[in-house]
């Protein structure tokens, strides 16, 4: 942990009544969302030049903590769905209502509850746009529906046990990779991890969704898994976090999708919650069980470098 | 060993450890791992280690012990004894202690103090005949601290159940006491009164390892066998939830700084459970219980060597006040503390902004004015300043070079793309290879091709010149069109050697390329190399003369690569050129310029095809000079891309220089869809269009077809695309508004049904006529419109209301009017349009 930087951090009181659970900003970086286990989603508007944020709404439905949740590209307009404990998935959508003075009002509607998992619904993940508006979600009971919004309605794909004991994250890969699939094809992809210690990437076939590879490694619960946002890229990298204190990237070196080779970041001190990728790929945050952020990027040397740790 | 610990709950850095003999450590901070601590000092943490304080060795493997809550106890501990008694003592050289012993002797089960009111003790005790199973004593009364003790004149406050077993003891606030009793119950009595009173009673087998949650005190739990139980006090009948575990279960702890947070111990078991049961409450109907579950194994360092994440855990502690803190022992004595921390969220916005929470209601952000990104080097936070600035999108290719000062390579791909454009502009016409391509590499000049078997094959022909004027044996040079025009795009040219950038042993090394050692000389003379240049001027090219076998032992040394390659050519180290040739500190574009010059046709094409492989390999910029802009660079611009994550470069120079690739190639394509992605996530809805406009202009294949069109109100067909739809409509939309006054009268029906267009609201004249004719020329604020005046006579209306008129006409209106300029028409237009704002 040679030359780390220092955080210079910005906090904000969520004014939840709760522990935080999540906490994401869209696309344009000027919404975000946040959900705890009071049982609700807030939504603020954040200010871009000076970063501020106004609290905007909200949303009462869940009755257990949410876990997660995740903003929908804003093509499709202003929508967020989030997870929780309480087994469902709720779409949420904001709409405009101008009143006859011409004052806009804007209100949000839980638009579609999926409720078909058995049990708690611990993470909900969008897909590229171009796909359409479609989302996964992966369930403690080791299911995982891919829900996708096709001629006005809500389609359902489930994955009955797609982990054993429950599936814990799922990540959408991004909807070009040249170094795995012609280009003029059209393939969707994404990977799980869980309580079986896999992360387990999903393709979809012939309207189904197989699983393509499983990647093991990891020695205990996989708690977080991130595929690498591509931005031209033709690297194909996933980083999965786990209760074993271990980070792993998953390298596709051969280009095939399935042969994956680890490369463990470091054995931390804690439990690891969270990684999350930057928006062009290079750099992996990793959140520790020790209330720790770290920032690793990829050197020269061809070793993965912290370059910043919260702690410090 | 280690039997079991207890943080001490007034003098917080001090821990409680027993077995054999009672030990008392002190918490002190020291350095990290892997410095040695000093002697007698034992790691409990990374930073974290312990000291023994003080020792009690009278009471050898006590059953239990509580230590003394209150402020004024000195470091008191209450211990129960197998024999039933139950001491007072405290660490100290004068040990001090008092006893308490029961009428008939037995074991003691379970004692604690009470928090809210440190002068009780419970004492629970196994079984005896007419005898009480639990007493509590006020250590209040009688004398405290007494030497010597007066067991005899002690008598407990309050002692329940004769004649039965009390499997464990455990305060409920104040005034209650919770009993395991017999194996049987659980009761709950109030100690208010006098009177102890029995308020209820909960038959269970689960009587053993009662404890209290102190956030939430109305919450219990306990255990048998490998079931926890986890009780409402207010609802005693029956548990509010089992935990089975799969084996036998040995204590029980409620995190002290956290509500519903249960530790649990198993038997044999080198980790902790832990049960998060606040949302327990949700699926009672399920019959599953719904408890987050984790577990925690302590994580030890490798240097300590008598513990791993297998050895068997005795006990545990939480501390009493630090958040998450919790302390275990493994029966072979190593004492670690772990902290159990939240889940925290982590997310990265496309917008460079990095939040996480911090386990409570909090969240953090860093943005990209961070120091930390600073070191990051973050590539998205150069290319969107970069965007911002207006790269890739400068008319002049060099002008692009320019925003990208800060990196070396970027900067010199533009400004050679520009130079290789306006000299492949002068000499197309010469020469054919490059007659249709914009920017040419040597491979396209040297008229390299592919052929199947994998090689490459080129039908250039060069013209051998054997120089006399210079006294190398080797000095055949090779001259063609080809040869000369890739020298060129390398920079080199023969006229002016003073004017080539670089250092003056650059200019000597090239002067001397081009067979004049005098300029060479010359020029090494004039800067501060005179030694090299009287070292070079004692050339002798008889091969076994001394200046050749001294400069050719010496020259590898030299530090200077082009002083090297000076040496190498005339010592000719080797006769096909190859140490300057692989002189990697030597630029691409003088190993190639050399190359030009000195070898024939067959060994040049396979030194191009070589170099470039190599480029692409590295995804050096510089390998463009070979490949140029064509289809052959793609796979260098990837490795490139993978490199440096730098989409933006790659995706602006698609547009300016391989326009005509994009439609065949999915890659150019994907780059810049990715990069308009970026665009638009930084919203850079300017530039983004701008990208888009430059991305069309040299390929007009690309032009999306417009989704929208002004209709006539009569027929429905579109009054800008008069008969044919479909091709050349584009080019007739902006026709449209490139008009002559003539065109515009023209267009004032419509062109299908010749039908009038409608009138505009103020001026009341059909649209498609100019502006306001008959009254002066409205004042045009160019700065409002942009530079576009025609834009001031199309045609706008309001979306709510539907009515409209010429631009220029409602910008006047609506600046100093809310309402519709419709009479009658109350619709407040300007309100409803956030996004359109005149600027006032």
């Amino acid at each position: 942990m040679s030359s780390s930087a220092a955080f210079a951090v910005v906090t904000f009181d969520s004014g939840h009544q709760d522990m935080i659970h999540d906490a994401q900003m869209d696309f344009l970086g000027t919404k975000l969302a946040t959900c705890s286990c009071d049982k609700t989603v807030r939504v603020y508007d954040v200010n871009i030049i000076d970063g501020s944020h106004t609290f905007l709404a909200q949303l009462k439905g869940h009755e257990g903590p949410v876990w997660q949740v995740g903003w929908a590209h804003p093509r499709y307009g202003t929508m967020l769905a989030s997870c929780s404990f309480d087994r469902k998935v709720i779409f949420w959508k904001q709409t405009e209502e101008v009143k006859s003075d011409g004052r806009e009002i804007l209100k949000w509607n839980a638009t579609f509850v999926y409720e078909g998992h058995d049990s708690s619904v611990n993470s909900v993940c969008w897909a590229p746009p171009e796909w359409g508006l479609m989302l996964a979600c992966g369930s403690s009971d080791g299911g995982i529906t891919i829900l996708s919004f096709e001629n006005e309605r809500w389609e359902i794909r489930k994955i009955a046990a797609a982990h054993m004991l429950g599936c814990n994250a799922v990540s959408w890969a991004p909807a070009q990779m040249p170094s795995l699939d012609r280009l003029d094809k059209q393939v969707k992809r994404f990977a799980s991890g869980g309580c079986d210690n896999m992360v387990k990437i999903w393709r979809e076939e012939n309207d189904h969704f197989v699983e393509e590879a499983m990647l093991e490694g990891h020695r205990d619960w996989v708690r977080d898994v991130a595929w690498s946002p591509s931005a031209g890229l033709t690297k194909v990298k996933i980083a999965s976090c786990s209760q074993d204190r271990s980070v792993i990237i998953w390298n596709n070196k051969e280009g095939d999708g399935i042969s994956f080779t680890p490369e463990i970041l470091q054995r931390f001190d804690d439990v690891i919650w969270h990684v999350s990728w930057n928006f062009v790929g290079d750099v992996l945050a990793v959140s520790g069980g020790d209330n720790q952020v770290s920032l690793w990027k990829k050197h020269e040397s061809d070793k993965w470098e912290c370059i910043s740790d919260s702690s410090k | 060993m280690v039997m079991d610990l207890q943080w001490s709950p007034v003098l917080t850095d001090q821990l409680l450890a027993w077995s054999q003999e009672i030990l008392l450590y002190q918490t002190e901070e020291c350095e990290p791992l892997p410095t040695k601590l000093r002697p007698g000092c034992i790691r409990v943490s990374n930073r974290k280690a312990l000291t023994v304080v003080a020792k009690l060795s009278d009471y050898p493997f006590p059953k239990v012990i509580d230590a003394y809550p209150g402020t004024d106890g000195e470091g008191m501990i209450a211990l129960g004894l197998a024999n039933g008694k139950v001491i007072l003592s405290t660490f100290g050289t004068t040990v001090v202690s008092k006893e308490f012993v029961p009428k008939h002797t037995r074991q003691v089960n379970s004692l604690q103090w009470n928090r809210a009111n440190p002068n009780f003790l419970a004492v629970g005790l196994d079984k005896a005949r007419s005898d009480f199973a639990v007493s509590i004593w006020d250590v209040s009364l009688g004398s405290k601290y007494v030497n010597g003790y007066h067991s005899d004149v002690l008598r407990p406050k309050i002692e329940l159940g004769i004649s039965e077993t009390a499997n464990s003891v455990a305060w409920v606030q104040a005034r209650s006491l919770l009993v395991g009793m017999n194996g049987k119950h659980i009761k709950l009595f109030d100690l208010r009164d006098s009177q102890p009173k029995l308020s209820s009673t909960a038959t269970t087998k689960a009587v053993y390892g009662i404890c209290v949650d102190n956030v939430c005190a109305h919450r219990v739990a306990s255990f048998a066998e490998n079931q926890v139980f986890v009780w409402d006090t207010r609802n005693f009948e029956k548990p509010f939830l089992i935990l089975n575990h799969s084996k036998h279960v040995s204590k029980l702890g409620w995190c002290p700084t956290r509500a519903g947070l249960l530790a649990c111990l198993e038997k044999d078991s080198s980790s902790l459970t832990l049960h998060d049961v606040n949302h327990a409450v949700m699926s009672t109907e399920e019959g599953e219980p719904a408890v987050l579950e984790r577990r925690l194994t302590p994580a030890y360092p490798n240097e300590l060597e008598l513990a791993d994440s297998t050895t068997v855990l005795s006990s545990f502690a939480w501390h009493p006040t630090e958040e998450h803190l919790i302390t275990t022992a493994t029966f072979n004595g190593v004492i670690w503390s772990s902290f159990v921390y939240e889940r925290l969220t982590l997310n990265w916005s496309p917008t460079s902004i990095l939040g996480w929470s911090d386990g409570k209601r909090t969240i953090n952000f860093i943005d990209n004015t961070d120091d930390i990104y600073t070191s990051l080097d973050d590539i998205s936070v150069k290319m969107k300043l970069r965007a911002k600035n207006g790269y890739g999108l400068k008319a002049q290719l060099r002008d692009n070079g320019n925003i990208v000062a800060d990196d070396e390579d970027l900067k010199n791909l533009w400004t050679w793309l520009d130079f290789c454009k306006s000299l492949t502009e002068k000499e197309k016409h010469h020469l054919p290879s490059i007659s249709t391509v914009t920017f040419p590499g040597a491979q396209t000049v040297l008229k390299m091709e592919s052929n199947n078997g994998g090689g490459v094959t080129s039908t250039i022909k060069s013209e051998i010149i054997n120089n006399s004027s210079f006294d190398l044996r080797n000095s055949k040079t090779y001259r063609s069109e080809e040869r000369s025009f890739v020298q060129q795009l390398c920079g080199w040219s023969v006229e002016s050697i003073h004017d080539l950038q670089g250092t003056p042993t650059r200019k000597a090394a090239i002067a001397l390329f081009h067979l004049k050692l005098r300029l060479a000389i010359k020029i090494l003379n004039e800067s501060d190399n005179s030694i090299v240049a009287m070292a070079i001027a004692g050339f002798s090219d008889d091969q076994n003369s001394l200046w050749r076998e001294l400069a050719l032992a010496k020259f590898n040394q030299l530090s200077d690569p082009y002083i090297r390659a000076i040496f190498a050519f005339l010592t000719e180290a080797d006769s096909n050129y190859e140490t300057i040739l692989h002189e990697s500190e030597l630029t691409v574009a003088d190993r190639l310029g050399f190359a030009c010059s000195f070898l024939p046709d067959a060994k040049l094409i396979s030194f191009v095809q070589e170099i470039s492989n190599d480029m692409i390999k590295k995804g050096n910029l510089y390998g463009i000079l070979l490949t140029g802009m064509t289809p052959q660079s793609i796979p260098l611009l990837q490795r490139y891309l993978n490199l440096t994550a730098d989409v933006q470069s790659v995706a602006v120079l698609a547009i300016r220089t391989m326009a005509s690739d994009i439609a065949s190639s999915a890659i150019l394509k994907l780059w810049i869809e990715r990069y308009r992605d970026l665009l638009d996530s930084w919203k850079l809805w300017d530039e983004r269009a701008e990208f888009d406009i430059l991305k069309n202009r040299n390929n007009p294949a690309l032009i999306p077809q417009p989704e929208v069109t002004v209709s006539c109100n009569f027929c429905g067909k579109s009054i800008s695309a008069p008969g044919v739809p479909g091709i050349g409509r584009s080019t007739q939309i902006f026709s449209r508004f490139i008009t002559t006054d003539v065109k515009l009268k023209q267009t004032s029906c419509c062109p299908s049904c010749r039908k009038p267009l409608p009138r505009c609201s103020i001026c009341l004249l059909h649209m498609g006529t100019i502006l306001g004719s008959g009254t002066e020329q409205p004042v045009v604020d160019m700065y409002k419109i942009g530079a576009c005046p025609e834009a001031l006579s199309w045609y706008t209306w309001c979306q709510t209301c539907r009515h409209g008129g010429h631009t220029v006409h409602l910008q006047q209106w609506f600046r100093t009017q809310a309402e519709c300029p419709v009479s009658g028409c109350t619709c407040k237009c300007i309100n409803l349009d956030r996004v359109l704002e005149f600027p006032s």
